[in-house]
């Protein structure tokens, strides 16, 4: 099993109010695997990504990746066990504003140790692959919204994770880019990667292989 | 920025691109610890170089205040030898001070009219002068009569003298007073005032003719009226060959109870004689010699005491100056020190802000708290190093160009090595590099404690 979360909770408290986030929330995905979850804002969708990437404990279940309980290691084993397995894909990009496109990616790296890191090569090839050679010494700002996220998608590529999460990842996008980015999606899943999207536009959902609703933290077939 | 031999991405890279990317508030920041950096480096210097300063002033002022104090003693000396001798002079003209009379001379009369109606022998003076008297100094014979001017139709009093008639057994002094040579006249200011005489004018006195030599200064007393010619003509005009009226002894330390000595030994040496002091100007005389001496001695010793006060009151002032300057620098250094730590803290927090995505982003790539916080901190010690580094530079220049205007005082390698201006330039780049990172530290905290979760979702 590639990833597995059995039981997780979790509750946001403020002085006033409690929301529970995730409520006995249990998945799992095998090598392959391109999960969709399907929910309205505020469901917990993201919690759900972030606690699957090792970002963000739960208050009780079980996370397992790889047959490794991540949030059993200490913080910075995590951090690396992270970088080497996990990919990210923000709607909000999250790119470096001072780096250039090729840097961007390369930065996906630098939570390796530098005997681990990816060549140059690798980046360029994920370049060609996203079609950003062109683009490749322009600074995110110089970019188009599909540009930025295809960058995003390439940077999460970069050291070969077995887990993609992808949040939102066609939100910010028009429909042709849209299809774009779910294209790479379902590659990189078709190459034996899991993906795990979450998302609230059902057209984006209809691109993975299987659709889990959430809805106030539960998480419903 | 990248790895030389991989070409990668490395932390130190990631640094330098966000300085690049945001250098106004990069550049604000290192001008802020420059600015602190040349204050601190400044006022130290300053004061270092100040102290040294006003060492070497002192001890050059020490330097002139000797030579002055030398240089008005060597003065001092010369004129107060001369200040004596013009004294001594000018004393003499003032009168005589001791008059050897006759006995039976009735000195009612003589402090009336200045006239004199007893006589002694000539040989009286003589004998004294060959006598041991060790009390009076200088002899002047004299006679002195109050007569009938018929060719002027005046009243005078006339005085015959001579010249020092020298005591035999001292060695010969320098005379008191210059003899009036045959064939001359010495007047008084009121004859002169009266007859309208003037100097080289020749004038008959009961029938003998003198030319007039000098005019005497107005003395308000007798000898306004009086007119002096040489002892043998007066004696041979007045019938008096071989009689004088008085001997005229100057006796240079007369004063106080050494009179009734002076009168004591001219009693054994000359009965029938009697002494007077004449004129107090006599005891004037030997004070005005003493004090001439004395103010001589005491405007040396003002020159002494004026010198070293006006040393001790420039280093008390300069003392007290750098006191002054040592408090406001302590005052200074940690008010610039706290100032700009706020001003660090506040741009490494606006940093924070403005990197909290991107330090989201670090987490999710697996960066971890020490990678992180070494992101932060290496920024902050390179803005320490190179703000430290700028500003004492900048402060190196200002000393130096205030060392520069004092150049003829002080050579430039010279105060620096004295004033040890290396210590200050070496610790204060590693100190404003401990103070950007102390104050970058809470920023960089907060960064590390951040949840990245939180950011990724969009906050």
């Amino acid at each position: 099993m590639l990833l597995s979360l059995e039981g997780l909770n979790k509750v946001y408290s403020t002085s006033s109010t409690k929301v529970q986030a995730l409520c006995d929330v249990s998945l799992s995905l095998s090598e392959g695997d391109f999960v969709a979850v399907q929910g309205p804002s505020g469901s917990g969708k993201s919690t759900l990504l972030l606690t699957a990437g090792t970002m963000l404990a739960p208050d009780s279940g079980r996370v397992s990746i790889l047959d490794e309980t991540p949030y059993a290691m200490p913080t910075n084993m995590r951090a690396a066990f992270r970088a080497k397995h996990i990919g990210f894909v923000f709607q909000q990009f999250h790119l470096v504003p001072y780096l250039s496109v090729f840097e961007n990616i390369q930065a996906a790296s630098l939570g390796l140790p530098a005997s681990k890191r990816m060549t140059n090569s690798k980046v360029e090839q994920l370049l060609e692959q996203f079609g950003l050679e062109s683009r490749s010494r322009h600074t995110p700002s110089q970019l188009s919204v599909g540009e930025r996220q295809r960058c995003c998608i390439a940077r999460a590529l970069l050291n070969d994770p077995k887990l993609l999460l992808a949040d939102e990842p066609s939100g910010s996008l028009d429909e042709s880019n849209a299809r774009i980015v779910m294209q790479e999606l379902r590659r990189f899943s078709q190459n034996g990667g899991a993906v795990l999207l979450v998302t609230h536009d059902s057209r984006a959902a209809q691109s993975a292989d299987r659709i889990v609703q959430m809805q106030s933290g539960v998480l419903t077939c | 920025m990248r790895n030389a031999e991989t070409g990668q991405l490395t932390l130190m890279g990631l640094v330098i691109r966000e300085i690049q990317f945001r250098k106004w508030s990069f550049l604000l920041a290192i001008f802020a610890v420059a600015v602190a950096a040349a204050m601190i480096f400044g006022s130290e210097a300053l004061l270092r170089v100040d102290q040294q300063m006003t060492e070497r002033f002192l001890q050059q002022k020490q330097l002139e205040t000797e030579r002055y104090i030398q240089d008005h003693e060597e003065q001092v000396a010369t004129t107060g030898a001369k200040l004596q001798d013009t004294v001594r002079k000018q004393m003499l003209t003032l009168g005589f001070n001791i008059l050897i009379l006759p006995m039976d001379v009735d000195l009612s009369k003589l402090h009336l009219d200045g006239s004199i109606t007893a006589t002694m022998p000539y040989s009286y003076a003589e004998k004294l002068s060959s006598s041991n008297i060790v009390t009076v100094n200088h002899l002047l014979p004299s006679v002195t009569k109050r007569v009938r001017w018929t060719e002027q139709e005046l009243d005078v009093v006339i005085n015959g003298t001579r010249g020092e008639i020298p005591i035999m057994h001292r060695a010969l002094k320098q005379p008191m007073l210059d003899a009036v040579a045959p064939g001359k006249m010495v007047v008084g200011a009121t004859i002169q005032q009266r007859l309208k005489l003037a100097l080289g004018q020749k004038v008959t006195l009961l029938g003998r003719e003198f030319t007039i030599s000098k005019i005497q200064p107005e003395r308000g007393s007798i000898e306004d009226m009086s007119l002096w010619i040489d002892l043998a003509a007066a004696q041979e005009m007045l019938g008096m060959q071989n009689l004088i009226h008085a001997i005229l002894a100057l006796e240079c330390e007369c004063s106080g109870d050494r009179l009734s000595e002076i009168r004591r030994e001219i009693a054994e040496i000359l009965p029938g004689t009697q002494v007077i002091e004449r004129y107090s100007q006599a005891v004037t005389r030997a004070e005005a010699r003493t004090e001439s001496k004395r103010a001589a001695d005491e405007a040396l010793a003002m020159a002494k005491t004026d010198g070293q006060a006006t040393l001790d009151r420039e280093r008390v002032q300069r003392t007290a100056l750098l006191q002054k300057q040592q408090a406001l620098n302590s005052m200074l250094e940690p008010s610039v020190i706290v100032s700009t730590c706020c001003v660090l803290a506040v741009l490494a927090f606006h940093n924070f802000r403005q990197r909290k995505s991107e330090i989201g982003l670090m987490r999710a790539l697996g960066l971890g708290s020490a990678s992180i916080l070494g992101v932060f901190l290496f920024k902050a010690m390179l803005i320490g190093a190179l703000g430290g580094f700028i500003g004492v530079a900048s402060g190196i220049a200002i000393i130096v160009a205030r060392i520069l205007r004092m150049r003829p005082l002080v050579s430039l390698p010279e105060i620096w090595t004295s004033a040890s201006l290396t210590a200050p330039a070496a610790w204060i780049p590693i100190l404003m590099i401990l103070l950007t990172v102390v104050a970058s530290w809470l920023a960089a905290f907060q960064a590390i404690r951040q949840d990245a979760a939180i950011v990724l979702q969009g906050e």
